[in-house]
């Protein structure tokens, strides 16, 4: 494991291909002290956390490729990091998108256009704290 | 029929039982028993072979006589065999008759009827499979287009709010201070971009609404949970602008978190949402909000009261109507797509329940939504 610095509030991995949105939540998170990875796509996702020890996943669900809900399918098989909590992040916000996201194992599901970064860091803070 | 039939077998049986078998045997056994007496008590030996000869005679006369007798007796069972044949065969045989014939042809009409009856029942067995294949066909056609729709509707909708997400977290990034502060005219500018932005994914939100509520979308999701949280979590989303216009909240909202029934959650928060964001809208600073919840047998009922601009009479009937705003409402607030109670009224009445509205203009609202809970 690379991220091995113990002052950090929490290492976070951030799936998310939008490099704008991506970096103003980095912004955020690192003002936060948390140590942020960022993954454009699920096989850089499943690369980094190979490499690293992440404490919590934000994932968007239309990314290049492979989608977030069967990343996150695969997430939730693999034993290494099944027990990883994961937070929807994505601007699909149909009642059957949230309910497939919470079905696949997320804890929450967030609609990026109704929320704001600070209200994410928030919600990471509380989930990590329990 | 039948019983002449019957007639003739029994005049056979009674010839049967007549011809005396038992008799003639009972007669030369008499014979045989003389012959034996005389024979056995005769003293002279030529009496003797004199019994002797006449029995030997007498059994032969009685053995032809047996075989003629059967001779006879064989004969009339063939011809009565025969007779009874010729009337069987004379009851079995259908004689044509003026009435017979009749009966026949009316039969065989019957019997063409009931062929072109099936022929017809075929037929339009057949044309029903065909039609129900047709519409089968046309329903997954349906379905496909409703689901490419539905589909449509919800990229469009991502694809309006994520760039519409960059430029709110941009102002938010902002006013947040997290690139240092701003001075007043900066502020005032990037709050009222915020503003535009919000009220840009607001109107994204309810055409989604109204687009998924016209499609007929099945999609309600009714399960037996708390509504008191949900209910906070709402007024915890609209707390700081509560807070900022400086609004009193009156909150009387007795709902233990135990206290459960049967509704859709997503819905039901965006029907409570709609209705809280007017209060919230439409209320001047320093005015007064109240929520409060009733229980009764049957149902729940909750009022949501403000003290805002109200709504003039003559647009109260059409305040639940698609995309209608009040006039008043416009000259307060021009953001608004007017589909709010439109949405609200249609995820109410999929509950099963009513939303009605008391107002008076400059004096405040109240909407009052009942829910049944049995």
């Amino acid at each position: 494991m690379e991220n091995k610095d113990q002052n950090k509030a929490g290492y976070i991995l951030i799936v998310e291909d939008d490099a704008f949105i991506s970096g103003l939540l980095q912004r955020k998170f690192s003002q936060e002290n948390y140590g942020i990875f960022n993954a454009t796509n699920a096989e850089a996702a499943l690369e980094t956390l190979k490499k690293n020890k992440i404490d919590l996943i934000l994932l968007d669900i239309i990314l290049p490729g492979t989608d977030g809900i069967v990343l996150l399918g695969n997430i939730k098989k693999d034993p290494g990091y099944k027990d990883i909590p994961v937070i929807i992040t994505s601007n699909l916000g149909q009642p059957e998108e949230v309910e497939r996201g919470l079905q696949a194992g997320a804890i929450d599901y967030i609609v990026k256009a109704n929320t704001a970064p600070a209200e994410i860091v928030e919600k990471v803070k509380s989930v990590l704290k329990k | 029929m039948n019983e002449e039939i019957k007639t003739e077998e029994n005049n056979l049986s009674s010839n049967v039982a007549g011809f005396g078998w038992f008799n003639f045997f009972i007669l030369f056994l008499g014979f045989i028993s003389i012959n034996l007496v005389w024979f056995l008590f005769s003293p002279n030996f030529g009496q003797k072979y004199l019994a002797l000869s006449a029995a030997a005679i007498l059994s032969l006369l009685a053995g032809f006589f047996l075989i003629l007798q059967n001779w006879r007796f064989a004969k009339r069972i063939q011809e009565r065999q025969s007779e009874m044949e010729k009337s069987w065969e004379k009851h079995t045989t259908v004689i044509p008759s003026n009435k017979s014939s009749q009966r026949e042809r009316d039969l065989e009409e019957i019997n063409k009827k009931l062929q072109k009856t099936n022929q017809d029942f075929m037929e339009t067995t057949k044309k029903l499979f065909e039609r129900e294949r047709e519409l089968t066909q046309a329903n997954k056609s349906l379905q496909e287009v409703d689901n490419v729709k539905s589909e449509f509707v919800s990229v469009a909708a991502h694809q309006l709010r994520t760039p519409l997400t960059g430029i709110k977290w941009s102002y938010t990034t902002l006013l947040e201070k997290d690139t240092g502060s701003l001075n007043g005219v900066q502020k005032e500018i990037v709050e009222k971009g915020l503003e535009t932005i919000d009220y840009a994914i607001s109107v994204i939100n309810d055409l989604l609404n109204t687009a998924r509520l016209e499609e007929g979308k099945t999609g309600f999701n009714f399960t037996v949970q708390a509504i008191g949280p949900i209910i906070d979590e709402i007024i915890n989303q609209h707390n700081p602008t509560i807070k900022e216009k400086k609004i009193k909240m009156d909150i009387d909202m007795p709902l233990s978190s135990s206290f459960s029934f049967k509704f859709d959650k997503e819905r039901l928060s965006i029907v409570f949402d709609n209705i809280l964001a007017n209060a919230v809208k439409y209320t001047p600073p320093g005015g007064k909000i109240s929520l409060k919840s009733f229980r009764r047998e049957k149902d729940i009922q909750f009022k949501i009261s403000d003290t805002g601009i109200g709504i003039p009479k003559k647009d109260m009937d059409k305040i639940f109507s698609k995309f209608y705003r009040s006039k008043n409402a416009i000259g307060f607030e021009t953001s608004g797509s007017g589909l709010g109670l439109y949405v609200a009224k249609n995820i109410i009445e999929k509950h099963g329940g009513t939303i009605t509205l008391e107002s008076e203009e400059n004096r405040g609202t109240t909407f009052t939504i009942t829910l049944p809970i049995s």
